[in-house]
């Protein structure tokens, strides 16, 4: 149990900040973990063809980067696992529930009686569908992004120097803390609850709902702004509400770690120990925290999907 | 600064909600459960606001 010099001298070299950003942050653009002939060609064509250049901004590029990769692995999971698990259930013949099946039927008639007949109505059963899927699929991303297989997968890769494993390590996946992530989920809920409203409604009175009718004509140049307003508030919210929960907690438990690496750089080594019981117990702490908001924003982000389809199926003036 | 002024004013609120939510619930405990998912919606959008002005004052 010695603090080696050499190891203060290389955690010297990055500061808990440059840490923890690379925990949470995908892999640079420029660096795939998989290398994937046919993807690197696309991109350039498709780049070339809107006349963006290699090394503009916009640069379209469909290469594997880390948060890509993990996003493809968990929703083959999810899929495999959660169909698999009910088509199980559903066949057999005497009806019970293993225990996964009980945790799925658990989080599933919670969410029916809380959220789905409370805010959608009787023909909750047209929206079940992706309000579950939202559900799990965020469920899923979240959690994984508390295993730290990353880490362990790096750890082996610096030890056997393999390219791929070694592009695989600074830090765990959350793929939920990516903003694009979360973005491209709370446009699927944006077009699912306008295409809600125009399927119920028809297209032109959907709009007119909007707006409670019924108000003195000058108060419609205030109410109608903010309603369109608020409509492409709510999408934004809800990507930086994931987002901003995920990578907060992400961040936080990295830097209570990194302070053991930061008290051995400025007071030496026995500061590191002296530090370290402390600071695992409160990441162990905030570890728990953290699986806890991770069901809470799952079902936080489903419930509120249900709540905008609800507000656009059930206009109650 | 930001991040401590978003986190005073969505505690308040939080912390209002909460109140408001105890009293509701101690007064008809029969309407507990439609009272508390009237709650996790009120305290999201409570929270949102909060997350959103604490993102911006660390990007900014």
């Amino acid at each position: 149990m010695f603090v080696d010099k050499k190891i203060t001298e290389t955690h010297h070299a990055q500061s808990p900040a440059d840490t923890a950003i690379g925990h949470v942050a995908n892999t640079d653009h420029g660096h795939h973990i998989f290398d994937v002939e046919f993807l690197s060609y696309l991109s350039t064509k498709i780049s070339s063809f809107f006349g963006i250049s290699e090394n503009s901004m916009f640069f379209i590029n469909l290469g594997i980067t880390k948060h890509v990769f993990v996003l493809l692995f968990i929703s083959t999971l999810m899929v495999l696992s959660i169909i698999g698990l009910i088509r199980n259930y559903i066949s057999h013949k005497n009806n019970i529930p293993n225990k996964l099946m009980s945790v799925v039927e658990m989080f599933v008639v919670y969410l029916k009686d809380d959220v789905l007949e409370n805010f959608i109505g009787k023909n909750y059963r047209e929206w079940a569908s992706l309000i579950y899927t939202i559900f799990f699929f965020v469920l899923f991303a979240n959690i994984s992004g508390l295993i730290p297989f990353f880490d362990l997968l790096g750890l082996f890769g610096k030890l056997g120097n393999n390219e791929l494993l070694s592009n695989l390590s600074h830090g765990g996946a959350t793929i939920t803390a990516n903003a694009n992530v979360t973005f491209a989920i709370a446009t699927i809920t944006f077009v699912a609850f306008i295409g809600a409203g125009i399927k119920k409604y028809g297209f032109i009175q959907h709009w007119k709902n909007l707006a409670p009718s019924g108000l003195a004509w000058p108060l419609y140049f205030v109410v109608v702004p903010i309603e369109f307003m608020g409509l492409f508030i709510r999408p934004l919210a809800l990507t930086l509400r994931l987002a901003g929960n995920m990578m907060g907690g992400h961040i936080a438990l990295v830097i209570f770690i990194t302070f053991i690496f930061s008290m051995a750089d400025s007071f030496g080594a026995w500061a590191g120990f002296g530090i370290a019981p402390f600071s695992i117990a409160l990441a162990v702490g905030l570890t728990m925290l953290e699986l806890l908001v991770a069901v809470i924003q799952a079902y936080v982000f489903a419930l509120l999907t249900a709540v905008f389809i609800g507000m656009a199926i059930n206009v109650d003036h | 600064m930001g991040a401590g002024l978003a986190v005073i004013g969505a505690g308040i609120g939080i912390g209002l909600i909460g109140y408001g939510v105890a009293q509701a619930i101690a007064r008809q405990p029969e309407a507990a459960g439609e009272i508390r998912s009237q709650t996790f919606l009120l305290a999201i959008l409570v929270e949102g606001a909060a997350i959103l002005l604490g993102l911006l004052s660390l990007v900014l």
